[in-house]
């Protein structure tokens, strides 16, 4: 019997949980073939429809455990309810995908089970019976180790790196049956929520940002920036520049992006009054949608670009952010 | 005038001397072993030319007068010991040889005092007690002389110094002893405290000279990995001859004076490198600090391996191999490698070249250049591409020029294409061993398959990492029956033999750039030169910093790939550049391309000079 952790976003599960239910199928398969795939969606007020969408993707079984508590991510909260579900029918194995989250919860989990953890898996092997080899990248990448566990005694915990785990695709025609339970905490928690504070993009690592606005020299001076701010705000996006404009104090260093720099890959960059030198592409090359606006038509920027605009900033910027703001209003 | 106890005072300062040099000796001779054989010849040389130590005119100078101005007198003293009689002409001649050495002996001693002082004030440790005892020494010798000469008058002109002395002296028998006893104890003194003073250069500086690497400059030393040896943790990890370069630095700061990095104000001194390890020395075994609590991340990043510390200094000590040992320890025993230049490594390991391309790129830019892929066929000359000529949009223009060039002089060439890897320089400066000797292996496999007589190179990195490191790696599969030039080298030999004419003319004052992996590593100066000279047009110039003393673009040592802070070194080197007032900058080198572009570019300039290769300026010229 494999146990699978579901995650979603008030009830939208994410590509991650689908290929984590086909991993456990495989591994299924790898040991024998008996028992069941079961995913486990704690969460509060989902529909039974969201939870039915598990079912073809290739889980046997849903348990939902319903609370308000589990609004947010709490640890306590969620290794509590989930070592009460894992403590019953002997489950060999409980998967779940690396994030934030479980980076903190796996660990608890297998404290109070007293089990084995292997978290950062990219591949896994069962070499014998009884055994399980999972593989994962260590410093920095470079190497490969093995890691064996013994699924003795209870499940074997096993976090795996989401970019590795595929979906399958769905079958409509296979259906999970849905258990729901509602759940109360047992011990009183330290812990109290007082308020949640959204990430701001301004604040964000570049490294990490969906949007990154990034300015050169074209630009202008300190003042010149301040239409890439704003257009920043309205598109949620994180400012980084090019070494000019660090240099010139203008930004931190945080936010240089390229060789010297750092190296972005955001869904969408715009690149505004930057030439393109070779040292800037080489930290933003491998963004996947790219905009370059620069005066200059022989710019090497426009060579990177999915969307160049021959445009003077100071012009184009202004109309841009009025046209945003319409939008959004 | 002797006593009984003078004998034994002698023999006394003797064993002081001796034991403090023994210790002294064994706390170099702990550090890691290491072949070095030595050369008389060269420390004579060095000794009598004094050619190193006048690099810098004024202490230079200094330092041959108080050298001869103390061995002459000292070895006619020895002399005098023995009884024979000189024809009182020669006696006199000697005599106002002697006076003047001494003389120039009190002006050499005293300019060091002045400019030991003058610094900040407050002269590194051990400099200042043996210069003012040998201030002493020569004063009061001069002053028994003047004495005397009260007492028992000789001619003027065969002591005219000592006559000086003799105006303000007394006729006092009973004084010229006293004089006499002072002069011999600060004798004594100073003898007895060589070891420990910076008094000691003069052993240990000898050593050092008479070990100096006869290698080239540009060849790092091989990590001892199968010693386990990760770099250096501590000074047990360095060598012996390491630590004797230590043992022998005279805390001069001409290393100092000439480093980029210490010149636009980066944390890093090549001297104050050699002093920390001289300092941890003196620990006892088993106990040394590391030497990462003393010299920091910042300074060991802050290096461009520009070999100028290496060059200035006048007793052979590198400061440049410990700092590479020191960043090797960083990264293989710490794993910590400089954030910013972590993903270059990556794309090293996983495609072979420092920009990730992979191979599949690597031969784009010959794409409709008809350039001949090496095969089966022996050929004259492999070009080497290296990862810039291969990949950076600028230095793309350069290798096409080198190949119309090779065409024009119809050289049979041929390039190794998309098997070519990064040669391994950047891995291998920023302290990552491991990577280089793997991409080294690599390429040096893929030579031993294919037949060629030279290989020549644009990129100098490229070109002191194939010519001075390739050959000493420890498996040694290079077999060695080929030569490695650099293209201005090889483009040189083209123009005269008459292969290739440079016909149109390229209107510009100019001035060369030396690339440091060209220059100071490999002692390539003058082919720049002769080639610049061979086009119409240029009218060639010299900067003020060139040659051994050319200012580093900043761009070596893995530094294209760290962040810098404060005033940039190629701004400093762009400066420079505008106020020389050439129109032309022609340097051989990518990095130093990009550098002085980026930082001529930085300074804003109404009329930018312009920088470009060697190459492209002499394909510009080809008839
Ligand atoms: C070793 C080394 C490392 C480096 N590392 C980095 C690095 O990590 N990151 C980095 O960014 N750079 C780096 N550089 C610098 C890099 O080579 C370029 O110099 C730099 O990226 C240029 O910045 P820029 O595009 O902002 O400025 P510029 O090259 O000056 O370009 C300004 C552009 O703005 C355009 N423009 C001007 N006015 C306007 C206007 N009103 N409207 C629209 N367009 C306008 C111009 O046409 C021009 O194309 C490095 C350089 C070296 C030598
Ligand atoms: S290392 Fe050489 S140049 Fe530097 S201070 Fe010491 S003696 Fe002088
Ligand atoms: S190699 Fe160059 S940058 Fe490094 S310490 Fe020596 S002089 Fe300074």
């Amino acid at each position: 019997m494999i146990r699978v952790l579901a995650r979603h976003s008030e009830g939208v599960f994410d590509e991650a949980t689908f290929g984590l239910i086909a991993e456990a199928r495989r591994l299924l398969a790898d040991i024998g073939g008996e028992g069941k795939v079961t995913a486990l969606v704690l969460g509060s007020n989902l529909s039974p429809e969201s939870l039915s969408a598990l079912g073809p993707r290739g889980a046997d079984e849903v348990l939902y455990l319903e609370s308000k508590a589990f609004e947010r991510y709490r640890g306590e909260l969620f290794c509590e309810a989930l070592c009460e579900l894992l403590s019953k029918g002997s489950p060999s194995f409980f998967l779940m995908a690396e994030s934030e989250e479980t980076s903190d919860l796996a660990p608890r989990i297998a404290a109070h089970l007293g089990r084995p953890l292997i978290n950062r898996v990219v591949d896994l092997k069962i070499p014998r019976k009884g055994e399980v080899l999972a593989f994962r990248p260590v410093l920095n990448g470079y190497v490969f180790e093995e890691v064996a566990a013994q699924c003795e005694g209870g499940p074997v915990i096993l976090s795996f790196l989401p970019s590795v785990l595929t979906a399958d695709e769905p079958d409509a025609a296979k259906e999970a049956t849905i258990r729901t339970e509602s759940w109360m905490a047992t011990k009183t928690s330290g812990v109290r929520l007082l308020e949640v504070i959204e990430a701001d993009p301004g604040s964000l690592e570049i490294e990490e940002a969906p949007i990154v606005v990034a300015g050169g020299r074209g630009m202008g001076k300190a003042e010149g920036f301040s239409p890439l701010f704003e257009l920043a705000e309205c598109l949620g996006a994180t400012v980084g520049g090019t070494r000019p404009v660090i240099d010139a104090a203008i930004l931190p260093f945080e936010r240089q992006i390229g060789q010297t720099g750092k190296s972005v890959a955001p869904k969408l960059i715009v690149n505004c009054g930057i030439s393109g030198a070779n040292e800037y592409t080489a930290g933003m090359e491998k963004s996947l949608l790219v905009i370059a606006i620069n005066k200059d038509p022989r710019a090497r920027m426009f060579n990177f670009a999915d969307l160049g605009i021959v445009a003077d900033v100071h012009e184009l910027l202004p109309l841009l952010i009025a046209r945003l703001k319409e939008i959004k209003d | 005038m002797f006593t009984v106890f003078d004998p034994l005072l002698i023999t006394a300062a003797l064993l002081v001397m001796i034991a403090g040099t023994a210790v002294r000796w064994r706390s170099w001779q702990r550090g890691r072993k290491e072949e070095r054989s030595g050369d008389w010849k060269g420390l004579c040389g060095y000794l009598l030319s004094h050619r190193k130590i006048m690099r810098k005119d004024r202490s230079g100078i200094a330092h041959l007068l108080l050298f001869w101005g103390v061995l002459l007198p000292l070895a006619v003293i020895f002399l005098a010991q023995f009884s024979f009689v000189l024809p009182a002409k020669l006696a006199g001649a000697l005599s106002l040889f002697l006076n003047l050495l001494g003389a120039a002996a009190i002006v050499g001693i005293l300019f060091f005092l002045v400019r030991r002082m003058g610094k900040d004030g407050s002269p590194p440790e051990g400099v200042l007690p043996p210069a003012v005892l040998l201030l002493f020494i020569l004063l009061s010798g001069f002053e028994a002389q003047g004495v005397r000469l009260n007492i028992v008058p000789a001619p003027l002109w065969t002591a005219p110094v000592g006559a000086l002395f003799s105006a303000l002296s007394p006729a006092s028998p009973l004084f010229l002893q006293l004089l006499i006893r002072m002069h011999l104890l600060a004798v004594l003194l100073l003898v007895a405290t060589l070891p420990f003073t910076f008094l000691r250069h003069v052993t240990a500086g000898a050593l050092n000279v008479y070990y100096k690497s006869k290698g080239p400059r540009g060849a790092l030393r091989p990590l001892a990995m199968e010693e386990g040896c990760l770099g250096a943790k501590t000074v047990e990890d360095l060598s012996w001859k390491q630590l004797l370069d230590a043992e022998a630095c005279v805390s001069c700061g001409r290393c100092e004076e000439n480093c980029p990095a210490f010149l636009s104000g980066k944390p890093l001194s090549p001297r104050k490198v050699i002093r920390t390890i001289l300092n941890q020395m003196a620990t006892p075994r088993g106990s040394h600090p590391l030497l990462g609590e003393a010299v920091t991340t910042e300074e060991l990043w802050s290096c461009t391996t520009c070999m100028a510390c290496v060059a200035h200094c006048p007793l052979y000590i590198d400061p440049l191999d410990k700092v590479v040992d020191m960043r090797r320890y960083e990264v293989l025993g710490k794993g910590a490698a400089p954030v910013e230049a972590r993903p270059m490594l990556r794309n090293l390991e996983l495609f072979g070249d420092v920009n990730g391309k992979s191979a599949s790129h690597r031969t784009d830019w010959a794409l409709n250049q008809e350039v001949p892929l090496l095969s089966g066929q022996p050929v004259e000359v492999l070009l080497w591409v290296g990862c810039s000529g291969a990949f950076h949009p600028a230095y793309r223009e350069t290798t096409r020029a080198m190949v119309r060039i090779l065409k024009k002089g119809q050289v049979s060439f041929a390039i190794l294409g998309k098997e070519e890897k990064c040669c391994g320089d950047p891995a291998r400066r920023l302290g990552e061993e491991a990577l280089f000797l793997d991409l080294a292996r690599e390429n040096i496999r893929l030579f031993n398959r294919f037949s060629f007589k030279k290989i020549v190179t644009l990129c100098p990195h490229c070109f002191n990492v194939l010519k001075n490191e390739y050959p000493a790696l420890s498996d040694n599969l290079l077999p060695g029956n080929f030569e490695v030039l650099h293209a201005s080298q090889f483009v040189l030999e083209l123009i005269e033999q008459q292969k290739i004419t440079l016909k149109y003319p390229v209107r510009s004052t100019a001035a060369i750039h030396d690339p440091c992996y060209l220059g100071r590593a490999n002692g390539v100066y003058e082919p720049l030169r002769k080639i610049a000279g061979a086009v119409p047009g240029l009218v060639l110039h010299e900067f003020q910093r060139t040659g051994e003393s050319g200012f580093c673009c900043g761009g070596g040592g893995g530094r294209m790939w760290l962040h810098e802070s404060g005033t940039h070194i190629n701004t400093l080197r762009a400066k420079e550049i505008a106020q020389s007032g050439v129109g032309l900058v022609s340097t051989a080198c990518p990095y130093c391309l990009t550098m002085l572009e980026d930082g001529l570019g930085g300074l804003e300039l109404e009329k930018r000079p312009k920088v470009r290769d060697l190459i492209d300026i002499v394909a510009d010229s080809l008839g």
